[in-house]
């Protein structure tokens, strides 16, 4: 039975749901970061013999990795069916903050304070999008 | 620094088409949704019934594999800010092909982000 309502705000369950999606997305691409060990492949090809190198136990997590993205589109496909697709994908975009702060933590990486402004941004934006009144959500 | 900006478009291009193939089977299979199962056996049962599952899952692995050549060709941080354009792509696209609405609360924000996204990029 589809039911389509038009709500003023985002309902707190779809926006957890893309909180997670959002989350396990970020866990999946700090295992394949982990596992390929660079950020600049030289080429596609090489890229690729890299990933079946298997002496290099390393690239497990990139496969552990890419596991956990793949299984990600089950919990996407829930989040599609509740919200509109323009409002989701902004929304899920929240990776971008969760990897600075994860990269700072368990990766010790330094953030600029350019890229905290650019945070900022777009935490603003999701609360924009996250108020659209012309969302239709189905429940 | 061309070559990346091409490639990156391509990429955007397939990522965008295929999110709107899933968008289209979450609408079919929200019509044909029953209380009666779990959500996933009900997902899993239309795998081959939807072609729009297929040509989306096609659609966003060609993109991915373009959006790893972008990585290989250009500057990595170039080819990021790059791809924040993929969020008006697919503003644009749910207007026309899913007749979602646009508001001003979803333009800005949408905008917001992009622009926040290509702070992070080049900082």
């Amino acid at each position: 039975m589809e039911k389509i309502i038009k709500i003023n705000q985002l309902p707190l369950k779809v926006f957890l749901f893309i909180v997670l999606n959002d989350l396990i997305d970020t866990t999946a691409q700090l295992l394949m970061k982990k596992g390929v060990g660079f950020d600049d492949p030289n080429s596609v090809t090489s890229f690729i013999h890299f990933l079946f190198n298997f002496s290099n136990h390393n690239i497990f997590y990139f496969w552990l990795g890419l596991a956990v993205y793949t299984s990600n589109f089950f919990l996407w496909m829930k989040i599609l069916t509740k919200i509109d697709l323009s409002v989701a994908l902004p929304l899920a975009c929240a990776g971008y903050i969760f990897i600075p702060i994860a990269s700072v933590f368990f990766l010790h990486e330094h953030v600029m304070p350019l890229r905290w402004l650019g945070l900022v941004l777009i935490l603003s934006g999701i609360y924009f999008i996250s108020n659209s009144k012309s969302s239709q959500v189905t429940t | 620094m061309n070559k990346a900006l091409i490639l990156v478009l391509i990429a955007e291009f397939w990522l965008t088409t295929g999110q709107i193939c899933f968008k289209k089977s979450a609408n079919r299979l929200n019509a044909e949704l029953t209380g009666h199962k779990p959500w996933v056996i009900q997902l899993l049962e239309r795998v081959f019934r939807f072609p729009t599952l297929w040509i989306g899952a096609a659609a966003m692995m060609a993109g991915l594999l373009t959006w790893f050549a972008a990585l290989a060709s250009g500057q990595l941080s170039y080819v990021y800010l790059l791809g924040s354009i993929q969020y008006i792509f697919v503003l644009i696209a749910s207007y026309f092909f899913l007749n979602e609405k646009i508001d001003n609360a979803k333009l800005i924000g949408t905008l917001l982000i992009t622009l926040g996204i290509i702070l992070t990029a080049i900082s």
